[in-house]
Parts: C-alpha cells; structure tokens; sequence
C-alpha cells in the first residue's frame, strides 16, 4: 500500500524538522581521506593502489521520506578516495548476496546500483541538500547500475534526476567474495580543501529501484 | 489525489455483442506501434476470451488500482515468459529440411502467451459459453500509474484525456506497471522505459480514429468525446447508459466503456430452454458492475422492438451502420 493524500501532508513538516535538525551537515562515521597519488588512476576495482588507502565505514540507512520507502536493513558500505589532481577516483564496496542485473528477457528483475552524490554551489549547502537529491538545493550524481555505463546526473528533489553529459566519467565494477567492488572514476574539480559525498546502494533482488534504496549521511572528504 | 481535471476526456465504447474475436484490431495495433525494439511481446491492444486468465495472465488477480479508502495500492510484476509469454519458433528446418524431425510442432515450448486459453471458455456442454473481451489502456480520469510515478513521468493530457508516458522523464522503475490493475502498462526491456497503449493521439490529431476502432470489422468501437452530446459516445454511456467500465471496483475510473454481452438461455436437464442467461450473471456483474442485468433487459427490449418491425434508435447505433458516424473525434 502507497502513502495516502493524507500522509503527504506531513512530508513538508518532516523535511523541516529535518533540516532544522542539521545545523551543520550531518557527518557520516569520520571523514575520508582522499589520497593525492602521483600516477594515472586505474579503473579496476581490484588494483593493489586501491588497497593501500585506508577505507571508511559508512553506515547507510533505508530511505524512508519518499515515498515508496526501502524496507531492507543492510550493512554498511566501505569507501576509498584518490585523486592525481586532474582525476577523482571513489572505490566503493558493499556486501550484497546476489549480483543482480536486468537483462533483454525479463521484465521484473532489477539490477544491482550505486550512487554518489555531490552537493552543487557553496559547502555550506550540503546541509540545505541533505535529504534526498538535493530537497532544496542542486546536486550532482555519479550514478552506476550493474551492466550500463556510469551517468552523470543532475536533481533538485526527489523526481528530478537529468542526465547530463559527462566525458570524464566511468566506472568498472567487479562481484566478488559476496559484495560489490566499484570504481567511480570522474573529473577531478575542487575548491578549497575538502568536498562533500553522500552514497546509495539499491539491492536489485529486494526489488529496490528509484527511491527504494538505502543512503548515507553525508561524508566531509578531505583532500591531501 | 481526486480525478484529474480535463477539458474534454476522449472515450471508447466497445459493443460486445458484435466482437468476432478475430484480432484484426490486434494486428492494427500491432504493427503500428508494437511489433519492434523492446516491444515485441506487449499487446497494447488484445482481445481476450472470457472467462478466461487474459493477457497478461491472471491480470485481474495482479492488484493494483486504489481500495476503498482511495489509497494507491502496489500490485504485482508480471514476468515476461509465465505471464506474457515468450514467441517461439516453428521446426521448419528439421521438418522439411535436415529430417532430423517427424512431426511439425514448436521448438521450444511456451507456457502462455496472448489469449492463449481462446479454446477453453466456460461452462459445460451443452450450457458453455464464451464471450470475446477486447482491452487497450483505459486512460483513466484517476490513472493509478500517473500516481505510483515518482519521477512525474506519466500524465494526462488536458484536451483530450489520454494518458502518456513522458519517456524523457521515465527511468523504468515500473511502479506504473505495479500499481495499473489493468496491466495495460508495459516495461520495455531494451530501453529500459515504461510503455503503454497512447489511444493513436498522433492519428487522433489528424482526426482519425485510433487503429483499433478504425480497422475493426465488426464495427464494434465506437470512439468520441464524453461530452459530446450529439455523438454516440456520450449517449451510449450517459443517455441510454447501456455501456458500462470495466471492473470499476478498482477505482481509477476507466473511459473505456462496454456493452456486456448477451447469451442465449440455458439448456434445462430436459432439453428445454430456461429463462436464465447462459453467461452467469456473476461473472457480468463482476466485469462490468450491478447494472448488467437492467442493460442486459433493455437491450432485450430494443431487439423486441426491432424484431416487431418498430425502430430502435440505440439498435440502430450499435448496429453502425454508416462506419464514419463511429467516430467524432
């Protein structure tokens, strides 16, 4: 069953409460570190470079403001940054049972994705777009889907993602040990020392899809 | 969310009474708009043998639409090879020539597929019945799939009431095709977008009616304004209200409207004829709502009228007998 008129209602007095709530954004479990590395970024999720960064921990939560809401609990994501000062390199892994991806022959089956999302404009307004794509402010997305090539998205709120082009972006991904293995690799453009990231994973086997995901707080990224 | 307002809402009435079943309206859909990239197995237009499972199967059963408190309701994903059917191959070349086969029949089998139980019907010999029941995409005045969008991709125009997929909105979450109860809201898997039955708007623009009406045989569709006071339409379905919506029970307020079918008298144990329809008046009543039996009487009583040699201006419009009167569009 969907969200009644009457609990649409409320929507607007929680995304105020919310955002009244965060005075400053919201910080996921500590910052990441994104590593200065002299050498051209490889794509592959497996590259012993990778591993050499320490990971974050990063708690993701069911995304239940919009309707419809994730349902699934799931365990946290692991993060790794670099850059080379021309590149952005994100390594994200997460546990996920089954490696779903849609196909030609079916009709029902979802696939398996990440998100990451950048706020547009003044650090500052990583806290106006805190909630789900930017509720209020502009926000750019490094979007995968298991078995399409990474977009590069544009929203203000929910229902407002756009494609945009974006030449600079790609990403390989790799399902190994139970998890996902994705490197997001994009243009490298930074004003002052730190950027702020936010992350969503869908579960393709739960059926999770559009607003049916699990997502981060969001993540101060400090630049070497 | 309440009916959506429009200026005027475009509507189709389908005589089932006159339905051959043949799916010339079908193959018209079909070839104008389904048989290529992605859209192979979808019928926006199909025509049905009731009683029966449909297209796709057990659609009826598939939820969706709103309850009784108005609430959006998910339903059910159909899977494209059990519950639309995959197309299959025939065994020409082993057949005729490798030899490698004896007997001509399919390569691979299938488990379903359009109007795959046409043979079945109901009933038992010699009270079976059957009747044919032709669906395209109501374009409903509160489409359930318009309100499961959360991308806004689906609306519904203001001039004319047909509802479409903005397919530069749509990024194929298919809550559409969840929430429609009427499984007329397909998911195209190469691109990976939302597609359904458009009523021909573009046909509709130059002034022609949609493909299925306009190639129908039977001359079983008729197709025009609800508000338009002098066309059939509207004194079909608000005048002499002989033509009914389709499970209305879903709540989403279909513009497609029928006339149910009539069926001749049961047989009794003796051999004599009863009083009773040979269509059970529960599966009318539960297709088409609690009025079916008073259509069912006063299209009995037209056809009285016809058949003593007076005139029935509602016969005669079901009847069509000038084709081009069909349609005021």
């Amino acid at each position: 069953m969907r969200m009644s008129w009457w609990e649409t209602l409320w929507l607007p007095f929680i995304a105020l409460g919310l955002l009244s709530c965060q005075s400053t954004p919201q910080l996921a479990d500590a910052g990441l570190t994104v590593r200065f590395l002299s050498q051209e970024l490889p794509l592959d999720p497996a590259a012993p470079v990778y591993h050499q960064l320490s990971p974050l921990k990063v708690s993701v939560y069911p995304q239940l403001l919009i309707h419809p809401y994730a349902s699934q609990e799931r365990p946290p994501i692991y993060v790794r940054a670099a850059h080379n000062g021309g590149e952005l390199v994100f390594l994200v892994e997460w546990s996920d049972d089954t490696l779903d991806r849609e196909d030609h022959q079916e009709v029902d089956k979802f696939a398996d994705a990440c998100a990451i999302m950048f706020p547009q404009g003044e650090v500052e307004e990583a806290t106006a777009a805190a909630l789900m794509m930017g509720f209020l402010k502009p926000v750019r997305i490094w979007y995968w889907k298991n078995g399409q090539p990474a977009q590069s998205l544009e929203g203000k709120g929910p229902g407002t993602l756009k494609r945009i082009p974006d030449g600079f972006l790609s990403c390989k991904a790799l399902y190994r040990d139970g998890g996902w293995h994705l490197v997001f690799k994009g243009a490298f453009r930074l004003k002052g020392d730190h950027l702020w990231v936010a992350f969503a994973v869908w579960d393709g086997s739960k059926g999770e899809r559009g607003p049916q995901k699990s997502i981060s707080n969001w993540v101060r990224a400090y630049v070497e | 969310m309440a009916l959506l307002k429009v200026r005027r809402q475009l509507a189709m009435v389908i005589d089932l009474n006159k339905c051959l079943g043949c799916q010339t309206c079908t193959l018209a859909c079909k070839t104008q708009w389904t048989n290529r990239n992605g859209r192979e197995y979808m019928y926006w237009n199909m025509v049905e043998t009731m009683p029966g499972r449909g297209y796709p199967r057990d659609w009826q059963l598939a939820g969706g639409g709103f309850n009784e408190g108005g609430e959006l309701m998910t339903g059910r994903l159909p899977n494209l090879a059990s519950d639309y059917g995959l197309p299959w191959e025939y065994n020409y070349q082993e057949l005729l020539r490798t030899g490698d086969s004896q007997m001509f029949g399919p390569v691979q089998g299938s488990n379903w597929g359009p109007n795959w139980d046409e043979d079945q019907g109901g009933g038992i010999y010699p009270n079976s019945y059957y009747f044919y029941l032709p669906r395209i995409c109501n374009h409903c005045s509160r489409p359930a799939c318009l309100e499961a969008c959360p991308r806004k991709a689906i609306y519904k125009r203001e001039e004319d009431g047909i509802v479409l997929v903005d397919l530069r909105r749509c990024r194929g979450y298919r809550y559409c095709v969840e929430s429609c109860p009427y499984k007329k809201v397909f998911y195209n898997p190469l691109l990976k977008k939302a597609e359904k039955c458009i009523f021909c708007f573009p046909r509709v623009e130059k002034g022609i009616a949609p493909a299925c009406a306009r190639q129908c045989v039977g001359r079983i569709r008729h197709v025009g304004y609800l508000e338009d006071r002098e066309g059939a339409v509207y004194r079909l379905v608000h005048e002499w209200r002989v033509a009914l919506p389709l499970k209305a029970q879903f709540g989403t307020g279909p513009n497609v409207f029928y006339i149910p079918p009539i069926s001749p008298p049961r047989f009794l144990p003796d051999g004599n004829l009863s009083e009773e329809p040979r269509i059970p008046s529960d599966l009318l009543i539960d297709l088409f709502g609690e009025r079916v039996p008073e259509v069912l009487a006063l299209l009995d009583q037209e056809m009285a009228r016809k058949r003593a040699g007076q005139s029935s201006e509602l016969l005669d419009t079901l009847i069509a007998y000038v084709h081009r009167e069909m349609f005021r569009i």
